[in-house]
């Protein structure tokens, strides 16, 4: 009788620890699959115009979030012309942005405004010229 | 020994299933810990951005009813919009998900009727121009066979023909005064009218009369001679007529058309501006006119000179200030930035905390440049919302404005011929307290201005507000009419409801 008590005993035990194993497992299965995602993040939401006369074009911020340097790219015609509209260290809601690099004779066709203070760039805006 | 253990295994099942329970409560807490700092604002903020898209939307859509009034001349119609207070669900949070706590909390919004600022923020319009003057009445004489130029579109041509005599009343005096235009002619006449009409004269012939005209014989010897009744075709004087014609690019349109019938003496005036004759819409300024011809006792004159025409007095003019009032949508938003949308002066602008404000739609003000005239065209419609309407609702369920077009009144700038101005200068003020908006108007006044390449502009700020001055091409204030103003102002009277009943 007393032998049988102790087997049971540690068949508990064992129960007990493999448990904690399988549920330990699982958490670590868990968190494995929600910390390798891309940290979770607020994409800025914003829309802006492009204002184009005969000889100048600038980019106005038309409401939405505010952009900071370093977290945005100017696209032109795929190229990074961010420095060429000042690279300004804020750009908020009804701030224009002059672009020095405009050339009247081969004019600009599009604008890409890219998002890369995130893990990975985002188009967050594109215009046509 | 043998009372213990069973005692012993007791305690030892219980602890792993308390630990077990433990474990798996912990997991889901961190599961629920893991939405609510990552899932629910996303979706939050998610919802007030499509939201603000929305009011957007909604203010495009209450600018183009309240637009369609003014452009239809709608006075005293009404149109309603509805406005949606918040994202929504403020009433039945949760009801998408299991628990309440898993569904973001809702935006509230509070819909505005000139609340923006303490003072009114007001349209100023000065400048020196042509501006419309019932009592003034100048004219300019035309001199016989010396050409006249005439740079606007007279309002009145008077073809004066003063003390007709009974003597020149007959069927044989025939007179006639023309104006010569560029492609256009007028002839006003004093002419007798002469009727048709059937004279009977009696003839002898020797052989039978027809039947029913024979009036008697005469016999003289074995001849017969017979006296018959002819009809004769002839006119009968009825009276002298003052009558007008008109010749456009060498085809008559009018053609003897009595202006008086059988006239008596006295004195006669005839307008040739007169829009049935049709000429005024053909008249090209700068145009040449001739007289030519004359008429006993006649003159022709242009009522109004080729600068002070009838009616129009050139002079510094000043628009009583014109409070503009404003629509406002102010979001509360838990996850988004907040966002103020307002309409204002035809125009909706966004306004947000961390910036500036911004125009989404421009107001109604706007410029446009004509090099082949040199000449520069302003249109105004200071479309104001009535500074007596107050009203302010917030909440989060939708609410609708109910908007009705009081009056339409054109500002008294002259209306000149296309090609031609009647201003010489013009400061256009736009008065407010707020700061923001001072700078954004001048923004806008600076961007209107490059875009439609105006020259020779001043913008800036003062105390009150921001301004934009415009010289015209000639640089001169005291120079040239070489601006156009187009302007009218127009109120509405917005008032705010319930759908489906009044709140206030």
């Amino acid at each position: 009788m007393t032998e049988q008590a102790r087997e049971s005993g540690v068949s508990g035990t064992l129960g007990s620890v493999f448990l904690i194993i399988v549920v330990v497992a699982g958490m670590g299965v868990l968190m494995v699959a929600v910390i390798s995602q891309p940290h979770p993040q607020n994409v800025p939401a914003m829309t802006a115009e492009v204002i184009k006369t005969a000889n100048s074009l600038s980019l106005r911020h038309d409401g939405g979030n505010t952009l900071t340097r370093g977290d945005f790219k100017i696209l032109v015609d795929g190229q990074d012309k961010t420095a060429a509209f000042g690279d300004p260290a804020t750009w908020s809601i009804g701030q224009t942005l002059q672009y020095t690099g405009y050339n009247s004779t081969n004019p600009a066709k599009t604008i890409q405004i890219v998002y890369t203070g995130g893990g990975s760039a985002q188009v967050i805006e594109q215009l046509m010229v | 020994m043998i009372k213990r253990g069973p005692a012993i295994t007791c305690h030892e099942r219980a602890l792993s299933e308390v630990i077990g329970f433990v474990l798996i409560l912990g997991i889901i807490t961190a599961a629920f810990s893991l939405y609510l700092v990552y899932g629910v604002p996303a979706q939050g903020r998610e919802s007030e951005i499509l939201h603000m898209n929305d009011i957007k939307d909604q203010f495009v859509s209450y600018k183009l009813s309240l637009d369609s009034l003014f452009n239809n001349n709608k006075v005293g119609t009404s149109v309603s919009n509805a406005f949606t207070l918040g994202t929504s669900g403020g009433f039945t949070q949760g009801s998408n998900s299991i628990i309440p706590i898993l569904s973001p909390v809702s935006s509230s919004g509070v819909i505005a009727i000139n609340q923006r600022t303490p003072t009114p923020e007001t349209l100023e319009i000065s400048s020196y121009s042509l501006i419309v003057d019932p009592n003034v009445h100048n004219t300019s004489q035309l001199a016989l066979s010396t050409p006249t130029t005439i740079t606007a579109v007279p309002q009145h041509i008077y073809i004066n023909i003063s003390n007709v005599q009974q003597s020149v009343l007959n069927p044989s005096t025939y007179y006639g005064l023309q104006v010569d235009g560029t492609g256009w002619t007028a002839t006003v006449n004093l002419s007798p009218r002469m009727v048709p009409s059937q004279v009977y004269s009696v003839t002898t012939q020797s052989s039978a009369c027809p039947p029913g005209t024979q009036t008697s014989t005469s016999t003289s010897g074995t001849a017969i001679t017979y006296y018959c009744l002819n009809s004769v075709t002839g006119t009968l004087y009825n009276g002298s007529d003052i009558s007008i014609s008109v010749f456009k690019n060498g085809k008559s349109t009018l053609q003897s058309i009595p202006v008086y019938r059988a006239i008596t003496p006295g004195s006669y005036s005839v307008d040739i501006m007169d829009p049935a004759y049709g000429i005024q819409p053909i008249i090209q300024v700068p145009d040449t006119l001739t007289l030519k011809n004359t008429l006993p006792n006649s003159t022709a004159a242009i009522l109004g000179s080729s600068l002070i025409v009838n009616g129009f007095t050139q002079k510094n003019y000043n628009m009583s200030s014109l409070p503009l009032g404003s629509l406002e949508y102010r979001a509360k938003n838990n996850y988004w930035i907040p966002q103020n949308y307002y309409y204002q002066m035809g125009g909706i602008f966004l306004e947000q905390s961390d910036g500036n404000i911004t125009w989404k739609l421009p107001p109604e003000i706007s410029f446009s440049n004509d090099p082949t005239h040199n000449l520069v065209i302003v249109n105004i419609n200071a479309l104001a919302l009535d500074n007596s309407s107050s009203g302010i609702v917030g909440g989060n369920s939708p609410v609708q404005v109910k908007t009705t077009l009081n009056s339409i009144t054109p500002l008294p700038f002259a209306l000149v011929a296309q090609g031609t101005g009647n201003t010489k200068w013009i400061r256009i003020d736009v008065t407010t307290t707020d700061v923001k908006a001072q700078e954004m108007w001048q923004t806008y006044f600076n961007y209107t201005a490059m875009a439609a390449g105006i020259p020779n502009t001043q913008v800036g700020t003062s105390s009150t507000g921001s301004f934009i001055i415009i010289n015209g091409p000639d640089a001169n204030p005291d120079g040239a009419y070489d601006i156009n103003v187009i302007a009218s102002t127009a109120t509405y009277m917005p008032s705010i409801h319930g759908v489906g009943g009044s709140l206030q």
